[in-house]
This record gives structure tokens, sequence and C-alpha cells, in this order.
């Protein structure tokens, strides 16, 4: 008795729609027929014209999804400003246009896209053929770019409809991913990040307009929420699973140079920094001489002067395997500072691409022969010294000059100033042995030095004076590891150092006159790299094994993001190179500490980076969750309180009526009528009104009760009528909610 | 009627007999006309609310008789026309003929004339006719040869209409249909109810022999009665939501005009006084939503009015209590 409603209307049904029944009749004769019909019809449907986008905020969107991918493209400078900014404006009067002209698109609009198509497409095979044929591959790209992002500029002239406005978008979607390709630091992510935000703004607006639905601004927001997350967590997905980035093999490398200022001692070293043409003087007390603070990059390097590293960031690498980029060697020790003898330049010409004869360097041609090749991109951020930095052994360098200078220690120098935005690529061969074949390189009873020409031998064991106190505790060192080969010798000198000296970049000032390695050594037992490479390059010589110190950076910091090191000013660094005889030249050994030569791939990155942040931070992130839960809780109860308070006698008294049907699993619709639901009421608490009839009519009458309550107006104009049904209705909810709970 | 008479019949006892007349014209009806509790319900609706009444329906499942029993119960005199193609508006509002003897024209009033009006197969007649006809529903008057002649009150036209799709039929065009307060179908009878029916026979005779209920005065009080049934803001709130979103509603081409609105209203109060209300609640208004709107609205090809109103009463909220 209490199904019997009596507003039952059968639920409607969009799929009874005849008319899309009619169509699809149509489709499936016309997909019987044979081939050729098929294909002319799926042509002729998806070349008929479609209705006109009316929406304006979906116009307005896409183009400026569009103007940010242009600008992106602009920003990592695969077009110019000028060119930039006209075809923005070209954008924007095409999109314009198309708005304008979107109910009854100009037929002749077609052939003039075409013929403006054609033009630029023209234009853009000229510039590519002119700068191919000149060898100038790099700058191939440029024109791509910008053809790209002129055939979207004309394209936008014809967008009447949705689709055609998708196609602006996955135009925009393809500007981002080519000008991320060329993104050189994390700072280009605004882009990408904006250009999402409005192109899943786009999308939705677009779903908006297909499906016609209403949609509150709430319900929008909510559902592009999910939309992000999802794709968040996709992205991610992906990129855990993505193996590590290899740089391509093509046929030439980056290289660039933008303000070609030469410097002013050619051959010469220059001090980097605010005046990168000048030449270096470390240590002068009028200007600035060092690169983020570190003065190793000069003439000599002294190891008494104490600079502050900044975490600027000097450069970015892009590299087949890191390593340490080596910037010069110094072979000659005066107690406090290191120089080179001699001092002799020699010029290497090529234009763009350098060959280094392999004696040039005194490498090994045995280690050379089948070494594996690193292709390293140094793109440069600050103005640096004209060092160019490689591993070793650089072969092959890159660099928009006809002249380099190979000078003492084996450092490559150039003629122009390094400067922000300076490109070179160099190709080295990685000659580095592993700890076994170091071991077994010098055959057994070879004595330490040969291999080495005669003339460099007095340079690479030069002395400024006995030594003696070192020679001794070497020689106690080497006793008590019973170190006999090269390589045990700076294995047993390099692990003592290790047990018995401190690692700090704070250390007190030398005092003049004082001997660097000995103040090191025996009193203050703390120094950083300079100090502890310089000690261990002192003992291998008062062993008479031929060694030299190394100054350059280490790898710096991956960022899976750009395939690029991050090599900052604190990167820089100094180790030693032992020469390992004929067969093995010399080989960097690193006292200070050692480097992971592995390239892990970019989700361990962000997985090893996650862990570390929690695990150092896991307090105060359970701090901050329980903070979030609290008030979250807090706020969601405050808010509901509030939103109780707020509500009538009448809405109070239906929100009881739906907290105790809720325990009964029944809801009230918000479209349905309180009589009506109220049979439901009863229908579902059937079994305890067999039992209590009584209950029944209590509930006719709150029923009753609520609706003149609530319809009568003679009611709610009466205060006292109001305060009595008030009163009832109360009591009536007691007596339901109490039978309802019991029952 | 004088005004102290509608005084009273606001007073509560006067509301309980309405109801309870109105109740027992229900159970009057019932007892003639088996299986058609909605287009009797709809039929009472229309008496208390002073709305025309449209049947929709095939011949032979007894409109005839549940008009001539309405007559019967409410004790007034019932006529009928019989729509065909060559019926004249003349033939409805009646027409002046000489009389020799007085030397001058007398009016011959027509079956428009009595307090309630069949017009079986209204849409077999001519457009002219129909809308001879539909005036009168109107304007409460009937103008022959300049004289202005008043009809009776209450007065009441049910009109039949046979399937649109049928031959020989000329649609009643929308404005025509708006003047129609409350449409429904009886529809064929339920086994059962059909069994009943052969069982006791033919029950044209058993309707000139139904108890009257009420007489035209009563009727008239009724009338009265029931538009004095109270209204809230939230129901006509609730009214002009439903009434608005018809307008822009997919499915629907032509929405319900204010008038209909209105009529709703009208119809939800009747149905408040049979449910032995003084205030109408949102309830009333579903139940008469179908009857008062759903012959109005225009609909696309292929959709039917029960399934778009239900389809469109889930897209407005009820006014909480």
């Amino acid at each position: 008795m209490y199904t019997d409603t009596k507003y039952q209307i059968p639920k409607y049904d969009s799929k009874t729609d005849e008319n899309s029944n009619v169509a699809g009749d149509e489709k499936k004769l016309i997909l019987s027929q044979g081939n050729f019909k098929k294909i002319a019809y799926l042509i002729k449907k998806a070349n008929a014209p479609l209705p006109p986008e009316n929406s304006h905020v979906l116009r307005i969107v896409v183009v400026a999804c569009v103007l940010v991918g242009m600008y992106a493209a602009y920003q990592v400078q695969e077009v110019s400003f000028l060119l930039f900014i006209s075809i923005a404006v070209v954008t924007i009067i095409g999109n314009i246009f198309s708005a304008v002209t979107r109910k009854k698109p100009y037929s002749w609009i077609k052939i003039l896209l075409a013929i403006a198509a054609t033009a630029v497409f023209s234009t853009t095979t000229l510039a590519v053929i002119s700068a191919a044929s000149q060898g100038n591959i790099p700058s191939i790209l440029s024109p791509l770019a910008a053809l790209f992002m002129w055939i979207i500029a004309i394209h936008s002239f014809d967008v009447p409809a949705r689709r055609d406005l998708t196609f602006s978008l996955s135009g925009s979607a393809g500007l981002i991913a080519v000008s991320s390709a060329q993104a050189l630091d994390n700072s280009f992510a605004v882009n990408v990040v904006v250009w999402i935000l409005l192109s899943l703004v786009a999308l939705n607006l677009m779903w908006r307009s297909l499906s016609q639905k209403q949609e509150t601004v709430e319900q929008a927001v909510k559902n592009t929420t999910i939309a992000i997350a999802v794709a968040a967590l996709v992205t991610f997905s992906v990129i855990l699973i993505l193996p590590p980035p290899k740089p391509l093999h093509t046929t030439t490398f980056p290289a660039s140079i933008q303000n070609k200022i030469p410097v002013t001692n050619p051959g010469g070293l220059t001090q980097g920094g605010s005046n990168p043409a000048a030449p270096a003087k470390p240590g002068h007390p009028g200007g600035r001489v060092e690169v983020g603070g570190y003065l190793g990059f000069a003439g000599p390097l002294n190891t008494g002067l104490r600079g502050k590293l900044s975490n600027q960031i000097v450069m970015r690498v892009r590299a087949t395997e890191p390593g340490y980029w080596l910037g010069e060697t110094f072979n000659t020790w005066n107690g406090q500072s290191w120089t080179q003898t001699p001092s002799a330049t020699s010029i290497l010409t090529g234009d763009p691409v350098f060959y280094i004869p392999s004696k040039q360097l005194g490498e090994p041609v045995s280690l050379l022969y089948d070494a594996p090749q690193n292709t390293e991109t140094f793109y440069v951020a600050t103005a640096l010294p004209n060092l160019l930095f490689s591993t070793e052994s650089p072969s092959e360098i890159y660099f928009p000059d006809s002249h380099l200078y190979i000078g003492p220690g084996r450092s490559i120098r150039s003629r122009f100033a390094i400067e922000a935005g300076t490109i070179y690529t160099v190709i080295s061969r990685d000659i580095r042995l592993t700890d076994t074949q170091l071991e077994n390189i010098m055959p057994p009873g070879s004595s330490f030095t040969t291999g080495i020409p005669a003339n460099e031998l007095k340079n690479d064991l030069q002395l400024p004076k006995p030594y003696l106190r070192v020679k001794k505790l070497a020689d106690t060192i080497v006793k008590k590891y019973h170190a006999k080969t090269t390589y045990e010798i700076v294995s047993a000198l390099e692990s003592w150092m290790g047990s018995h000296m401190h690692y700090s970049l704070n250390i007190p000032p030398l005092p003049k006159n004082a001997d660097s390695v000995d103040q090191f050594l025996f009193v203050t037992k703390t120094g950083f790299c300079e100090q502890i490479s310089s000690a261990l390059v002192v003992m291998l010589r008062t062993l008479g094994i031929p060694s030299r110190e190394a100054v350059g950076y280490v790898a710096g910091s991956y960022d899976p993001i750009t395939d690029l090191y991050q090599v900052k000013a604190s990167d820089a660094h100094a180790w030693v190179q032992v020469w390992y005889g004929p067969n093995g030249g010399w080989q960097d050994t690193d006292p200070t500490t050692s480097v992971p030569f592995t390239t892990p791939s970019p989700g361990q990155i962000i997985l090893s980076a996650t862990a570390n942040f929690f695990k150092s931070n896991l307090s105060n992130l359970l701090a901050i969750l329980a903070g979030l839960f609290i008030s979250i809780s807090a706020g969601y109860l405050i808010n509901k309180r509030l939103k109780f308070m707020k509500l009538s006698f009448a809405e109070k008294a239906v929100f009881r009526l739906n907290k105790i049907s809720s325990s009964l699993d029944i809801k009230r619709d918000t479209f349905e009528p309180l009589n009506i639901f109220m049979e439901r009421f009863k229908f579902s608490i059937r079994d305890i009104l067999n039992k209590d009839p009584t209950l029944e009519l209590k509930i006719e009458e709150l029923t009753q009760q609520l609706n003149s309550y609530g319809y009568d107006p003679q009611i709610f104009n009466d205060n006292s009528k109001t305060k009595q049904i008030q009163e009832k209705i109360q009591e009536d909810l007691d007596t339901i909610s109490k039978s309802v709970r019991s029952g | 009627m004088t005004n102290e008479t509608i005084e009273n019949s606001a007073q509560p006892y006067d509301f309980e007999t309405a109801f309870k007349t109105a109740n027992s014209l229900i159970n009057n009806l019932s007892t003639v006309i088996f299986g058609a509790n909605k287009a009797i319900r709809a039929s009472v609706l229309a008496c208390l609310s002073g709305k025309h009444l449209l049947l929709e329906d095939t011949p032979g499942v007894g409109k005839t008789v549940l008009a001539k029993a309405m007559a019967h119960s409410l004790g007034v005199k019932a006529s009928r026309i019989q729509g065909q193609p060559d019926l004249l508006p003349s033939d409805i509002t009646g027409f002046s003929i000489y009389r020799q003897e007085l030397g001058k024209f007398e009016f011959q009033p027509g079956p428009i004339f009595s307090q309630i009006v069949l017009c079986d197969e209204l849409n077999r007649t001519p457009p002219r006719t129909q809308a001879a006809l539909l005036e009168t529903m109107e304007e409460k008057q009937v103008t022959v040869d300049g004289t202005t002649h008043t009809l009776p009150e209450p007065h009441l036209i049910v009109a039949t209409q046979n399937p649109i799709s049928q031959y020989g039929t000329f649609p009643l065009v929308e404005s025509q249909v708006d003047r129609f307060g409350i449409a429904t179908s009886l529809g064929y009878p339920k086994f059962d109810e059909e069994v009943q029916l052969m069982l006791n026979g033919a029950s044209d005779t058993k309707a000139s022999s139904i108890e009257q209920i009420t007489t035209p005065e009563g009727w008239r009080t009724l009338k009265e009665i029931t538009s004095k049934v109270q209204v809230s803001e939230k129901i006509a709130d609730y009214v002009v939501r439903i009434i608005s979103l018809t307008r822009n509603f997919n499915g629907i081409k032509l929405g319900a005009s204010p008038r209909a609105g209105l009529s709703l209203l009208e119809v939800c109060r009747a149905e408040a006084l049979i449910q032995g209300r003084t205030y109408i609640i949102p309830d009333d208004v579903l139940n008469c939503l179908e009857l008062s709107i759903g012959h109005r609205l225009v609909l696309e090809p292929g959709i039917k009015v029960n399934e778009i109103l239900w389809s469109l009463i889930q897209r407005v909220n009820t006014p909480l209590p």
C-alpha cells in the first residue's frame, strides 16, 4: 500500500530519440555498401562544415594557449622577439577574424591561406637550404620553429568550429614540447604550468560547449582539479619507468658565442666574472678575480687564498657520462702556489671542429684507441675564464671560432671571452681506468717514471725544498700499508689521509711564508680539496712518483627534467693526476672525495630525493599533516554546524527526518515533495509500523503539520499557532526517531 | 450571489462541506464510469476550478457518459454538440429568426447556453467553428446580430478530441488548446473493470439516473470556496520555476505561458480542496502538472509529455516547508 505513490512517471530515456535512430540507420545503410562509397561517405562527412563555435571564452583561452606556446619558443630563442611579436599579433587578428566570420566563413579565405602557407613554406625551405649548404646545421632549427608558428598563425584565420580550435590547441602543445626540449633550466616550467592550466580550462570549456551541460564554477574547478591530478599521476608514473636519457649522436653539435669580445692577452688566461676579457690576477685586491668565489682558474693557483663559494650556477652540461670537468693542471709548486712550466702555448685551427692530436696532450695511444666517446655540451651561465672544460681526454671540440690555444697544463683556451650564453661541445675519449686496470697497468718491477719524457719528468717531480718531514711520513705510510706499485701507494696515502685528516672549507688563513702542505699535514690537519690534493702531490713526489695538480668542476647535480648537469660555483674542485706509465698515462685520482660515475634514471632521482625529503622532515611533515587534518575536520564540523544553524525551523525538521531516514538507507531527492517522501519513509519502516500502528498516525500527523507549517500562509502569519505547531513537530520527530532507533 | 454568501463560504464549516461535496462528486461519478479514475478526478477538478476540460480519446470509452453524469450530479442542464465537418458557428451559438406575429427577430439560443456543454469530436469541426466556440469559452458571452447574450454561470465545456493521427481531423492550434485548463484521456479500462462494465450493462441510462449531489447554486459556492485556497510565496516561486524551465528545456519547442501558470495554480487549488486542505503544497503542483500544462507544451518530435515532464521536475528543487 505504501508503494502506490501518486506521481509515478517512467524515467525519460534520451536513447528513444527517433532522430538519432534515423541518422544511425542512414549511416548503417551507407556503410554496408561498397568500399568506395564508404570511403567517399567518410571523407564527405569528415569535411562537412561543422557548426560554428559560439563560446568566446573558449576562443580566448585557446588563443592564450597558443600565445604561451609562442612565448615559450621565443624564450628558448627559437625565434627573435620581433618575429614573436609579429606572429602573435597575426594570430590574435586571425582569431578575431575567425570569431567574427564563424557563422559564415568566406570560402576565398581558404585559398588565401593556402597561398600564404605555401609562401612561408618556400621561404623556410630556402633558409634551410642556405643554412645547410654552409654546414650550419644547428641554425636550421630556428626557421623550422618559425615555420611552425607561422602555420599556426595563418591557420587562425580559419577556425570557425570547435574542431578547428582543437587544431590550434594541439599546435600550441607542439610549440610547448619543442621549446621544452630546448629549455636549459627549470624556470621554463612556468610556461609549461601556465600552458597546462590554460589548456585544461580550454578542454573543459570544449567539453561544456560540446555537451551543452550547465556546470557550476565549483564543479568545473573540481573536474579540472581531478584532471590535473590524473594527468600528474600518469606523467609521474611514465617518468618512473623512463630509461636514463642519452644524448643523440648527430653529425654536429651545438656551439655558439654571442658577443665576440677578444681577450686582452691572447693565449693567456682571463679572470671571468664582471670583466671576462681582462687578464686573470689572482688575489689582486682591486678587482673581482674569482668565479663565484673560486680563485683557481688563473695562471697560478694560490692555496693561501680563501674564497667563499656561492651556489650560483656557472654552467649546465649535457653529457653522455658525467665526470670531472677539467680546466687546467699545474706542475710547479713553490710551497704556496701552483704554476705551470713551461708556459708556452700552441695554436689549434679549425672551424667549427677542432681535432686535437693525441700526442698534444700526451695521452697513451693504446688507451685512446677504443676508449668510449663522451659527448659533452657546455652551456655557460656566468662569465667564466676563457678555459674550455671537458673530461679527460678531449679529442674534438666544436667551438665557433677558427683558432684555439692549447696552453700549458692541458688547458684549452679561446680567443674570446667566455660569457653567459656561450655554448660549446667537446667529444672526449674516456680514458679513465678502473681500479683493477690501474693495479695491473704498470708492468711489475718497472720504475714509477717509465714512459715520461725526460724534459717533463723534471717538472712532474719538482719540489721547492726537500720536504724531509713529509718524505718521512710518506715512507712510514707506504711501509705500514706494504704498498709497492703506484696504485698501491696512491691508495695507501689516500686512505691514510682519509683516516687522519679532516675536511673543512672553513680553515684559518695561511701564515705568511708558511708552507701550505706542511701546515696542513702537521699543524692544522684540516683543509679542503686544494690542501688535500697538494699534500698528496707533494707526498707522491717525495716518493718519486710523477704527479700534478688538476682544477676544474665536479659533475654537478643532475636535473632529470632538462637532462642537464647543473654546475655551481661551489662545485669547483681540485684533485690529482698521477702518472701510470706509458700504458696508463695521466690518471685522475681524488683524495678528497669520490663522485658516483653513473647516470641514475629520472625516476630514481625523484624517488630518492623525495625519500630523503621525507626522512629529514618526517616530524615536521607529521605535524603539518596532523595540523591539516585537525583544521580541515574542525572547519568541516564548524561549517556543518553553521549551515545547520542557518536553516529555518522546517528545514531543520526535514534535516532531522533525512538523518533518521539515512539510517534506513533512503534519501530524499531534492525534487521530491514531502508527501511522496513520507510514503517511502513509511514503506521502509513498515515492520515497525506493523508493530506500532500509532506511529503511522504520528507520521501522518507530522507530514500534515509540516505541510501546513510550511505552505499555509494563515499559519506562518500567526505567531502563536506557529509556536504550537513547532512544538508538536518537535514532539513527533522525537517519537519517530526514538521508535525507528529502537525498531 | 451576494458578497455576504462569499464571506460565509470562507467559513471553516463551509470549507468542510465543500470538501465533502467534492469527494462525494468523485464517488458518485465512479459508480457510473469504471476504470477512469484519472478522468473522473480531472473532471471534478475542472468543475471546481471552472476550467474547461479536454478529453483526448478514441470513441467508445465513455466520454459522453462522463459528461452526462457530471451534469446530473451537479443538477444542471447538459447539451451536446457533435463535431462535424459541416458544423457552422451558428449551430453552436444560436441564431435569430424573424417572428412574423411579433414583427421582429427573436434570438434562438444554441446548445452553448447550457451549463455543461459536451463538444464531441471537436477537432472534426472546421477551424471557423472551432474558433467561434473557443471564443465563447474565454469571453463567457455570445454576440449574435449585435446583441450580447451572457452565458449561464458556472459554465463548463467538456470537449473531446480524436487522436490527431485519425483521418478527417482539423488539429487545434496552440492558442485554442491553451483555453482548456485541463486535458486528459480516459484510456481503456483495466481488465477487471471492463468485466464489471460488461456485467452492469450500458451505462447510458445509468448516467441519467445518477444521484444528484448538489445544485447549480451549490456548484457556484464550491467554485468560490476553491478560489479561496491559499497560495504561499514558496509555492508561487516553485510554480514559476517550473514554468520558466519549460521555456528553456531540451525537447520542448514552445514552453508554458504565464496564463498556463495561473491556470495550473487554479487547478492546484481544486486539488488541495479535494485533499481537504486550505493551502497548496508542492505535491498538488506535481499531481496537476501534467493535467494542466502537458497539452500546452509543443514538443520536439518523438518526445512524450510524461517523460519530458518527469525529467523536467527532477531539475527543480521542491521548496522545503
